[in-house]
């Protein structure tokens, strides 16, 4: 059977699951940013896929993907430095023990 | 002939089995460190599935990016801080509790039966005649060598306003980045 649209947004949706269940139970918080990128790959397929099989001669899709890298990265930089902030205070980066301003 | 096509598709599943086992063993390794580096596979198999589309830049950025620059900020973040006293309870810090990783499971297993449901449901041959895809077919070789070119283009001409917002966001970014990390901020 030949490779179409249908296998690569497959292929997607199984990456985005895989990235929400591991978001879902890490508890470590670096995890979950990781897996947080893992999900934003699965979004940047569907967008290269759409490009090449639906709109192959204005490329929109590409520049698109080539967009969210580019929030990926500062995402990534702000949570990174959020996370070592944290750790710095609290020497801890259990996802649990955030809850110092949960009411 | 027949044969030849089945031959091609061969790449697709090599790397779907590459990424998959990639991303599965980040979440489920109970060392950070390890996990970060097999997040270097999933995110270069992924710049392999680019290259079957055809997006050789994107495909290149994405290994740039991703499998470079991302993880390594990633595990040089882990790597500062170590957290010896928790080695002994790292399995621990992977499974939440039982409770949990089972409802985590359902819901990602409910997300990916209706993303696949909803995959399954679409006429997609109609969508690509529709938009002439196929129609241009014969072409796409021809545009493929211009796609880096073209992505240059767009991105200086209909969306330039895009790409100088993320000059900005960048900006933003690594001012934030150093008022953050910084010691001592009140003084």
């Amino acid at each position: 059977m030949e490779i179409g649209l249908t296998h690569y947004l497959t292929l997607s949706a199984l990456l985005f699951s895989i990235g929400l269940f591991g978001l879902l139970i890490s508890r470590n918080a670096f995890r979950i940013l990781m897996s947080i990128e893992i999900m934003l790959n699965a979004v940047n397929i569907n967008f290269v896929a759409f490009a090449h099989y639906v709109d192959p001669l204005a490329i929109k899709g590409q520049v698109f993907s080539l967009f969210i890298m580019a929030i990926a990265a500062a995402e990534v930089a702000i949570g990174l430095a959020l996370l070592l902030l944290i750790y710095r205070n609290r020497v801890n980066i259990d996802i649990a023990s955030f809850d110092s301003i949960k009411w | 002939m027949e044969f030849l096509e089945s031959l091609s598709s061969i790449p697709f599943y090599v790397l779907s089995v590459i990424t998959v086992l990639c991303s599965l063993g980040m979440i489920l390794n109970p060392n950070l460190v390890r996990a970060g580096f097999t997040l270097i596979g999933a995110f270069a198999s992924i710049s392999g599935f680019y290259f079957l589309l055809s997006a050789n830049f994107v495909a290149v950025s994405q290994v740039l990016i991703y499998a470079v620059g991302i993880v390594l900020v990633i595990v040089f973040a882990v790597m500062l801080c170590s957290l010896k006293d928790e080695a002994s309870k790292l399995q621990e810090y992977v499974f939440a509790s039982r409770s949990k990783t089972v409802f985590a499971l359902v819901i990602s297993a409910l997300t990916f039966s209706l993303l696949s449901f909803v995959i399954q449901s679409q006429d997609w041959e109609t969508i690509t005649k529709l938009t002439g895809a196929t129609k241009y077919a014969s072409v796409i070789d021809m545009v493929d060598e211009k796609y880096t070119s073209q992505i240059g283009y767009l991105m200086l001409n209909k969306y330039l306003l895009p790409f100088e917002l993320i000059s900005i966001l960048l900006l933003v970014v690594l001012v934030g980045v150093i008022i953050l990390s910084k010691k001592n901020i009140s003084k």
